[in-house]
């Protein structure tokens, strides 16, 4: 059974399920018409369950052929580098671009575990990242993103 | 063939314009650079570089955008002969004799026979897409709603037959891709679909984040876990120039591989990967002397980046002429016109001729770039291989953010990329390969669209894709497609394809 678990088939199969079940409840009002007047949910349902057909069957497959495991992965780059794509959405309009770029950077480059980035290296790389991002967006591309803290 | 010539001599008029020479020029630079690259591919790029296509005027746009896609192929194969590692997944079998040739002190011809070939195959691809386009279009012309729906089907049928990996996961990736194509509002309604309330995906999941998300994204996360990002050291290249033995010895390669390569690119759900692994293997096949293969044939290097070239092209036919993206990368192309308000179709080369025929001139005069790029600049690719990833990804990384948040400066579509991220590395851990999905989320919409429009008209008769002979033989086509994939030998045959 634990094996089955943790079968890349099986989980791609449950998670394909999971996407098809999801959209059916999601449109659960959705008036799905006839045929020849199809309401906003008929195409929908139409694809949620296919979705579904088709994860039940690679589950069930994979329950039949012995197929291959999920190799562990590792918690540091993938935590790390959602962290610093979260922190750029939610932090840059409280704290501008400069700063939030600063942050973004440092958490993206904590995340490759294996780097031995010194202080001096990742101080001239924000400058460099924050002078071409400022300079092509900002200034070049007339983008209406705040460079400071709302407050100054 | 005189009105050809003439719509050849107005493409040029329009390619040549200094602002497009410069556009077709930093498209092919970053191609190359990418192409070199191996952490970051073309649909990446062209997904980053989308908004910054706004501005630009819409010819302008797709200049630069299929730059980059066909630079990449070129840059490519630099990495594969000199360093063993392709830098895109087309370049993989020039590997084979490319580094085999390199080890032997043949670097330099070996690069410069991969840039004559995909030169040769791009010029002669180029004139397809000039000579087949147009008629492509007018027969186009006659389709109704049901034939689309048909032809839709028949391309997403053969994009889970060509497609890597599990042929039900790719029919399953095709059909989550629908299904997040109709997330938003809904057209003929105006009803809001599957949105959960959350205001940046009433107008739908775009694009671009999504692509960035599940590509740009998990790439990095998947690259950073291996701990596959040390640097690479090639030797310096001395002597470029093949002998004229190699010409010989390598140009029916080319044609060949050119034929292959632009049928490929034709069939939807192909592309530049399945081409090159294609004509090397009916390279071997056809040579007099197989076992010289994988130690240096120069047959085996001419044949493949002539394929990838030719494909890469050749995808653009039914892309102008259809309207249907045949891959993920000409997806992305219908993504970046739509942007410009130009609905994808066959009324473009009727009634943009400027856009259709100045795209096909810039690629000739983006090929010839390309060759310079690439022979006498080499030594600069190679210093940009020893750029360490620990300051690259961050690049990307920040770019990627930036880039999305310009869409709509909103920072909602930021974090529909990041999900897509988290998304994207699921899919990474579990054998499924994305692209399929960027497929159905463009061909989703104009699918449920032509198949209302189609049971609308028949007042809900199902019968209507197989009484209307057009759409039957779409229909036909694709079953016999599904029918030969199921079939024990040509299934082995097509694993066997991909493992080589």
């Amino acid at each position: 059974m634990r094996r089955l678990v943790a079968d890349k088939d099986f989980l791609a199969g449950t998670l394909y399920m999971t996407f098809g079940f999801l959209g059916l409840w999601l449109g659960r009002g959705l008036e799905a018409g006839s045929a020849e007047a199809m309401g906003a949910g008929y195409f929908p349902r139409l694809i949620c369950a296919l979705l579904v057909i088709v994860g039940a069957a690679l589950a069930a497959l994979s329950a039949v052929r012995a197929g291959q495991c999920i190799e562990r992965g590792k918690l540091r780059p993938f935590a790390l580098v959602t962290l610093s794509c979260l922190a750029f959405a939610l932090l840059l309009y409280p704290l501008g671009l400069v700063l939030t770029l600063v942050v973004s950077i440092v958490l993206a480059c904590l995340a490759d575990a294996s780097s031995r980035i010194r202080a001096v290296q990742l101080i001239l790389l924000c400058l460099i990242l924050i002078g071409a991002n400022v300079g092509i967006f900002v200034v070049g591309l007339r983008i209406a993103i705040p460079l400071w803290p709302a407050a100054f | 063939m005189p009105d050809i010539l003439a719509n050849i001599i107005m493409g040029f008029g329009v390619a040549l314009t200094w602002q497009n020479i410069g556009l077709c020029f930093f498209g092919c630079l970053v191609g190359t650079a990418i192409g070199v690259l191996p952490g970051i591919g073309p649909l990446t790029t062209m997904a980053l570089l989308l908004p910054v296509t706004f501005w630009l005027s819409p010819v302008g746009a797709l200049i630069m955008l299929s730059g980059v896609f066909y630079g990449a192929q070129y840059g490519g194969s630099t990495t594969a002969i000199l360093v063993k590692i392709p830098g895109e997944t087309s370049s993989v079998v020039t590997v084979l004799d490319g580094y085999a040739m390199a080890q032997r002190g043949r670097a330099g011809p070996a690069l410069a026979i991969a840039a004559i070939g995909s030169l040769f195959a791009g010029s002669v691809v180029t004139l397809l897409i000039a000579v087949a386009g147009p008629p492509l279009a007018s027969i186009a012309l006659l389709f109704h709603s049901a034939d689309y729906v048909a032809v839709m089907l028949l391309g997403l049928v053969s994009a889970v037959v060509l497609a890597h990996g599990s042929a039900l996961k790719a029919v399953a990736m095709i059909v989550l891709g629908v299904l997040l194509g109709l997330v938003g509002t809904d057209v003929s309604t105006g009803e809001y679909r599957l949105t959960m309330g959350i205001d940046v995906l009433f107008d739908g999941i775009g694009f671009v984040p999504l692509s960035m998300g599940l590509f740009g994204l998990a790439e990095i996360m998947v690259n950073l876990e291996s701990g596959n990002t040390a640097e690479m050291h090639a030797k310096p290249v001395t002597g470029l120039w093949p002998t004229l033995a190699d010409l010989k010895q390598s140009f029916a390669a080319m044609v060949r591989g050119t034929a292959v390569g632009a049928a490929f690119g034709i069939l939807p759900g192909g592309g530049p990967t399945i081409a090159a692994f294609s004509a090397y293997s009916l390279e071997k096949r056809v040579s007099r002397s197989p076992e010289r293969f994988g130690r240096g044939a120069i047959e085996g290097v001419a044949a493949p980046e002539s394929a990838n070239n030719a494909a890469a092209q050749a995808c653009f036919i039914p892309m102008l002429s259809l309207g249907i993206p045949p891959n993920a990368l000409m997806a992305l192309m219908i993504g970046a016109m739509m942007v410009h308000g130009i609905t994808p179709g066959p009324e473009i080369i009727a009634k943009q001729p400027t856009l259709f025929w100045g795209l096909i001139a810039s690629m000739w005069v983006g090929n010839v770039m390309l060759v310079i790029l690439n022979l006498p600049l080499i030594g600069i690719w190679v210093k940009l291989l020893q750029v360490p990833y620990a300051y690259l990804f961050p690049s990307i990384l920040i770019l990627c953010c930036i880039g999305t948040f310009t869409l709509s400066s909103s920072s909602g579509d930021v974090i529909v990329m990041t999900v897509f991220g988290v998304i994207g590395y699921a899919f990474r851990k579990l054998d499924c390969e994305p692209a399929p999905l960027l497929l159905g989320l463009v061909l989703g919409p104009m699918l449920e669209e032509n198949f209302r429009r189609a049971m609308v008209l028949s007042d809900g008769d199902w019968s209507v894709f197989v009484r209307r002979p057009i759409s039957l033989v779409f229909l036909l086509l694709a079953a016999g497609l599904l029918a030969a994939v199921m079939l024990p030998n040509i299934r082995r045959g097509r694993e066997e394809a991909f493992r080589e």
